[in-house]
């Protein structure tokens, strides 16, 4: 059984593939998952919990944009947002430009206390973007992204940028 | 309603002025006293000397530590002096975002987003110092760890780079927790916050036994200062909420029982209630399922919500006529304001008084 079928069955819904909130698009979040899985959580724990356990297996299987904002969205809501934000930032790795990949991140990093970190992208989404995909980062460079976010912040601050 | 309707502070300067002038009829001595701001005589006066009495009782029952938090908006230029009061208080303070309120209208055509925004038109600024105006959304509480949990669940959607941004609805819906709603009233909401399908304080209403509602469960005047509550409660006559109001009303009772006073009193006034940003109290009571009245005030938010108050300030009497409001002067029509399906923030119109 694909991925697909597999989280249908349990969470009721589909599992749609992940859709590109592009700054340029001028358009809402349009991908669902994390407020459907919310809603889900209150109404059926359990089958959150079941996806909790299938997500690792998926992980192995798949490592495309969709279930790495999905394992980021199961571990959010389960609160382990340590493995929130790692599953975040992988899903940057694979499309830095959806800005939806990188409003999850700034939550994650909200509830890990990273409040300074968390501020710069959500006020500097766009330069934030911009140098992450001008200096080639990726998910395993998370401290070159807090600087680059931290400095950001500050050169906005002083006007400088 | 408007994200649990934790918002309290920032609507009510603007509409207090629609409350002002009300009453200029001698026999409405008594009401002409209603819905101004309130000072107590001590406990936490200080507050209302700096930012109005608008999120008083809920202040105070932070303080009592009856809430475990709050979140309040004070203006950037008085937050030094806002925390210094909290101190005396025993309440610490964390700050999160700068407000810089804006009008609807400025919104909806030019920000992504923006008409899901519902009650809050703000553009976001970090608090850094740099900012020297607007408003400073903080959380307040006794413990730390109260603090921070509110905190971390509690991002307001603001406008940043014209795009709204708001937190994940996994937050939203524990956030309520967090400010120490009842279960059952935060359930309600994750089920019924949807401005698309709706009336909010009608679903509360249908889910209420007929006249059973009773007056510590009345949610409209929360935002100016005259309740005990700050959620949206499942039913007007929530176990839950009664019993929490019950608390706070006997902390304040202790204090300053002269507020409790009046916060019944207000309570207690019969409303006629369009939508959750939309509603009018009465000085006046119902009979056989019609409100006479002698005096009328729009406790909704925003001025362009208050759209009859001049139709019903010239009549005595309001009754619904299937979803139709009909005001009438003396058995005379002055207006019947004809329903109208909405597809966004669906208005059914009651009237009902909490006793």
């Amino acid at each position: 059984m694909d991925i697909c079928n597999e989280f249908k069955n349990i969470a009721g819904f589909d599992l749609s593939p992940r859709q590109t909130n592009y700054i340029s698009g001028y358009i809402e979040r349009i991908d669902s998952l994390f407020y459907r899985l919310s809603i889900l959580y209150f109404s059926s724990p359990e089958k959150l919990r079941m996806l909790q356990g299938k997500i690792k297996n998926w992980l192995k299987e798949e490592q495309i944009e969709t279930i790495f904002s999905l394992a980021g969205y199961i571990y959010y809501i389960a609160e382990d947002f340590s493995q929130a934000k790692k599953y975040f930032l992988k899903s940057i790795s694979r499309n830095p430009d959806n800005l939806d990949n990188w409003i999850d991140l700034a939550f994650a990093l909200r509830h890990l206390g990273e409040y300074k970190l968390s501020n710069g992208i959500l006020f500097n989404h766009d330069y934030v973007i911009y140098y992450y995909k001008y200096l080639k980062l990726n998910a395993n460079n998370f401290s070159k992204l807090k600087s680059l976010v931290l400095e950001i912040s500050e050169k906005i601050l002083s006007n400088n940028i | 309603m408007s994200q649990l309707c934790l918002l309290s502070g920032i609507a009510k300067t603007k509409r207090r002025r629609f409350l002002g002038a009300a009453s200029v009829k001698p026999w409405s001595f008594i009401i002409s006293i209603m819905f101004e701001s309130y000072y107590p005589k001590k406990f936490c006066r200080e507050f209302v000397q700096i930012k109005g009495s608008g999120q008083l009782v809920n202040i105070m029952a932070t303080v009592k530590e009856i809430k475990p938090a709050m979140d309040d908006w004070v203006r950037v230029d008085r937050y030094d002096e806002y925390r210094r009061i909290c101190k005396r208080y025993g309440l610490i303070v964390r700050t999160d975002t700068v407000f810089r309120m804006s009008k609807k209208k400025n919104i909806l055509k030019n920000v992504i987003g923006g008409k899901r925004l519902t009650t809050t038109y703000a553009f976001g600024l970090p608090f850094n110092g740099s900012s020297k105006d607007g408003l400073v959304h903080v959380f307040i509480a006794k413990s730390k760890g109260n603090l921070e949990n509110c905190f971390r669940d509690g991002w307001y959607p603001l406008i940043i780079k014209h795009r709204v941004i708001d937190r994940p609805g996994i937050d939203i819906f524990k956030f309520g927790y967090n400010l120490g709603y009842p279960k059952c009233c935060v359930g309600f909401f994750r089920q019924f916050n949807n401005w698309y399908k709706y009336s909010y304080l009608y679903e509360a209403f249908k889910n209420t036994k007929k006249n059973r509602y009773h007056y510590l469960s009345n949610p409209c005047t929360r935002d100016i200062t005259y309740s005990y509550i700050y959620h949206m409660p499942c039913a007007y006559n929530c176990k839950a909420t009664i019993e929490l109001a019950r608390k706070i009303k006997k902390a304040i009772y202790a204090e300053e029982p002269e507020f409790v006073e009046k916060i019944d009193r207000h309570l207690k006034l019969p409303l006629l209630i369009f939508y959750e940003i939309k509603f009018y109290a009465f000085d006046g009571e119902i009979k056989n399922g019609k409100l006479h009245y002698k005096d009328v005030y729009f406790i909704g938010q925003m001025s362009e919500n208050n759209l009859y108050e001049s139709d019903l300030k010239r009549g005595n009497c309001v009754f619904l006529e299937d979803r139709d409001v009909v005001i009438l002067n003396n058995g005379k029509l002055i207006r019947r304001i004809r329903w109208q399906r909405r597809n966004f923030a669906p208005e059914i119109p009651f009237i009902v008084q909490f006793n």
